[in-house]
């Protein structure tokens, strides 16, 4: 073993954090893409190099059971992962394991409750509520308190905001992102700027239906107000993102990077995805299978 | 049969029927949508808004006149509380319309209301 088995995983948390401090200048559809595919791989490569580090650390303390792993999966040099690297990653791995897990299990039930919901009639509640609930018996589930308070044209744009949530499946993007922030705490800013990412994407696409910036903007920031206060510690602090997105609709719409979009996205793609692969020993799987291919051919 | 989610036409029927001070006739809620829909297609979501029981109706003539069946005050109450604290969860895995805002920010956003409603005051 040597430090540079944990070099993939330290850019793509350097590339990771970086992203999370400043906004991208792109449009949202492409910085939500971008961010969710960085979001998605950082989480596998931090489970990735831990789980082949906890492997390997297996190996060094039970050399006989050893020969039973396949060679791909432990190191090339025979040096044992001394217990000073090998108890952390282990006892992170298994956290990162669990947190994913605790992940995958709120969200399912979200889920779950929400289609309940939507299935019924509006919610019983004065305050304004609009979300989209996806899957094929989801849709928009709303609140009283939304249909009593807004015009019929605010209510459209409520509708194509939250449709485009559903159209684009925002809630796979949202997904990577808690992911990624639970597995690894430091990429929380990069959730933070990836939900908004998505927001901007649905408003712009109200926009864009509507044909009126102004009305989106008004619409939000009505709906918005009639939220009650946040509460809790630190809350009153919290960036809702209400607020850029207002000002994001006052100016001119986002230009649609038709060429950089795509281009940034795939560069990202290309690099992250390689160094995921890296962590999950891919490069070596496909060596032995080259080399077993080449020895039986 | 499942009861399918409320659609866009429901909606704004609902929005239309409490902008109208909460019972009209079809005829008055047709006047108040976008889009000139048709009065029987307005007429159909009655019918099936009436079965879901968000709105009653009285006979009046030979039409029906409408009422929003829900006291809009309600209580949230059970499971209703229940998936409203799942769908407002800020940790939560949906995307929400819009979230709960910081003192500072409902400020902006007052500020901001303020100057878009001018223009459409003086005119």
């Amino acid at each position: 073993m040597t430090w540079f088995t944990f070099l993939p995983l330290t850019i793509m948390l350097t590339l990771g954090t970086a992203l999370g401090r400043a906004p991208l200048p792109l449009h949202p559809a492409w910085s939500a893409r971008l961010l969710a595919t960085t979001a998605a791989m950082a989480a596998t490569a931090a489970l990735g190099t831990g789980i082949f580090v906890g492997i390997n650390y297996a190996a060094s303390l039970a050399p006989s059971a050893a020969a039973h792993v396949p060679e791909w999966a432990l190191f090339g040099d025979d040096r044992p992962v001394p217990d000073l690297v090998g108890v952390p990653a282990f006892v992170l791995t298994l956290a990162g394991l669990g947190a994913a897990a605790w992940t995958a299990v709120r969200w399912t039930r979200e889920l779950r409750a929400a289609r309940t919901a939507a299935a019924g009639e509006p919610l019983e509640t004065d305050v304004p509520i609009a979300v989209a609930v996806p899957g094929r018996d989801g849709g928009v589930l709303l609140s009283r308190g939304l249909l009593s308070r807004l015009t019929t044209r605010e209510l459209h744009v409520v509708f194509q905001h939250e449709t485009s949530h559903l159209r684009h499946r925002h809630h796979r993007y949202l997904a990577a992102g808690l992911l990624a922030a639970a597995v690894l705490p430091p990429l929380g800013a990069l959730r933070a700027r990836l939900r908004l990412a998505v927001e901007r994407w649905a408003d712009e696409d109200a926009a864009e239906a509507v044909g009126d910036r102004t009305l989106v903007a008004r619409t939000i920031a009505k709906v918005a107000l009639a939220q009650p206060l946040a509460a809790g510690p630190g809350a009153a602090f919290a960036d809702s993102g209400v607020v850029q997105r207002v000002e994001a609709l006052r100016g001119t719409a986002p230009a649609k990077n038709a060429v950089t979009g795509p281009l940034l996205f795939m560069g990202n793609g290309v690099v992250t995805g390689t160094l995921t692969a890296t962590t999950l020993q891919l490069d070596h799987v496909l060596v032995s299978c080259l080399v077993s291919l080449l020895a039986f051919g | 049969m499942p009861r399918r989610p409320l659609g866009q036409l429901e909606a704004e029927v609902l929005a239309a029927l409490a902008g109208l001070g909460g019972h009209a006739s079809t005829a008055e809620i047709v006047a108040r949508l976008d889009g000139d829909p048709a009065y029987t297609t307005v007429n159909t979501i009655l019918h099936r808004l009436h079965e879901k029981r968000l709105v009653s109706r009285t006979r009046s003539g030979r039409s029906y006149r409408y009422r929003l069946a829900v006291d809009e005050s309600a209580l949230v109450a059970g499971r209703m509380h229940d998936q409203l604290r799942h769908a407002s969860d800020p940790g939560g895995v949906l995307s929400r319309f819009a979230r709960s805002l910081s003192a500072d920010e409902a400020r902006a956003l007052r500020e901001f209301l303020d100057v878009a409603d001018r223009p459409e005051d003086a005119g």
